[in-house]
């Protein structure tokens, strides 16, 4: 989002399309194990022990940010209970017509701890397109428009180093990055009315949500309740279209349009009057980015 | 039968020429990892010049095998073949990543060795197990963790 428009803001390009599409059933599922038999470089220090999937590979973050800061279990059911009740509204979701209620995400299986079964974003095949143009041409075209405020893409010190050794492990990435979007769009946490926060993981949430300053570390098992994050009347309405985990997983597109779609007043699970809208991309990996998309009132 | 912690079937670890001192040093039960020369900086995992002086002047280093639980995971679904049964068998196993004190607090990251459904607590000390793979070809050698 950064890139594409910083080039129409250089005058590199007149119109990006930035999309997604998915075809795990016919070239490969992510969330599988490496298939072959010998494996050399970084992956050979932790694929023999049995650490080869993404949720393998991001547990161990969370697991020492929950440690750290006294986080319980249900602050990520939190999560999840969100995206899936705001599903319940999108009949374009795989999740539609299944409801999750915390019974079910307490006794559903655990996928490597601390994520269980609805912890971990979907499997499925889809597509996802976004068209950016110069807010000039944007007045244009038949959509109502939606501003890109600030976009920023990037990491922390050491953030790539190799086999678990990033200084500030138990981390979402965004620390460095937060500041500067927030200063670019000029605005404040307190000014969003409505996030999408990607979920590979409902712990890349959490950390992702202490990170852009919505709430304290300490804070977050009073922060990380379902009625805080769901649409309209929470305080902070998250994934409410149902997100990676209950909508579609379109690697985080998919949360963009559903920012759109807020700020267009178009959502299924609509924050009223929402002028101010944003979207946290890829938690954990390396490099990150958000996104903050405002209303016309907001230039 | 064997006595290793994982099934046999996942990828086997072949050396290159970084991190090949690493993979020759576990075959003779000696652990040894990236110390720069210049500043004395410890690192993991291997590269090719210090990040924290850029001098190219490493060198593998012995270091004993005593460290702290920095984190870990209990895995439960398997994502290769050559896990399901022992998964189906276990429920699970341990996953520790394992600060060195001794070696600038360098993380190593192995199995936790014993009961995959024991408590792990965040700092509790532990030490190294060689894990040898005489049985692969070529054969190599993991460095696994035990408590202390």
């Amino acid at each position: 989002m950064a890139n594409a428009a910083a080039a129409i803001h250089a005058g590199i390009a007149d119109t990006v399309v930035v999309f997604r599409a998915l075809a795990q059933g016919q070239f490969g599922r992510f969330g599988q194990g490496l298939r072959r038999n010998t494996i050399a470089g970084d992956f050979a220090h932790t694929i023999p022990y049995g650490v080869m999937s993404p949720a393998q590979m991001f547990a161990m973050k969370v697991v020492r940010f929950m440690h750290d800061h006294g986080v319980a279990q249900a602050a990520l059911r939190a999560i999840s209970l969100a995206s899936y009740h705001h599903a319940q509204a999108n009949p374009r979701a795989v999740m539609y017509g299944r409801p999750l209620d915390e019974q079910s995400y307490d006794d559903s299986r655990w996928i490597v701890e601390p994520f269980h079964l609805y912890d971990c974003c979907l499997e499925n095949d889809g597509a996802a397109a976004m068209i950016l143009v110069s807010a000039q041409r944007a007045k244009d075209m038949p959509n109502k428009p939606c501003y890109v405020l600030g976009a920023v893409a990037g990491s922390q010190y050491r953030a790539g180093a190799s086999v678990h050794n990033t200084p500030d492990y138990a981390s979402s990435s965004f620390k460095t990055l937060a500041p500067r979007l927030y200063d670019m769009a000029h605005v404040q946490p307190k000014d969003i009315d409505v996030l999408q926060s990607y979920e590979n993981f409902t712990g890349g949430v959490l950390m992702s949500i202490v990170e852009h300053g919505f709430c304290e570390p300490e804070a977050c098992n009073e922060f990380f309740v379902k009625e805080n994050f769901i649409s309209p009347t929470g305080d902070l309405p998250l994934n409410t279209s149902g997100g990676n985990l209950a909508e579609c997983y379109m690697h985080g597109l998919g949360l963009n349009l559903e920012a759109v779609r807020q700020i267009r007043g178009e959502s299924t699970s609509q924050v009223k009057g929402a002028d101010v809208s944003m979207v946290i991309s890829g938690p954990m990996v390396t490099p990150v980015s958000s996104c903050i998309f405002g209303s016309e009132a907001t230039l | 039968m064997n006595n290793y912690y994982l099934n046999p079937g996942l990828p086997q670890p072949v050396a290159t020429p970084l991190d090949e001192p690493y993979w020759t040093g576990l075959r003779n039960n000696q652990l040894l990892v990236q110390r720069c020369e210049q500043c004395n900086t410890w690192q993991w995992g291997p590269e090719w010049i210090c990040h924290q002086c850029h001098s190219s002047d490493l060198i593998f280093t012995a270091t004993p095998t005593q460290g702290i639980v920095y984190s870990y995971e209990r895995v439960w679904h398997p994502v290769h073949p050559a896990l399901l049964d022992q998964l189906k068998n276990n429920g699970a196993y341990l996953v520790v990543l394992v600060e060195l004190p001794q070696a600038g607090s360098i993380r190593m990251l192995g199995n936790l060795l014993g009961d995959p459904h024991q408590q792990v607590d965040i700092g509790a000390r532990v030490e190294g197990v060689y894990e040898h793979h005489e049985d692969a070809e070529p054969a190599y050698s993991l460095l696994q963790w035990q408590l202390k």
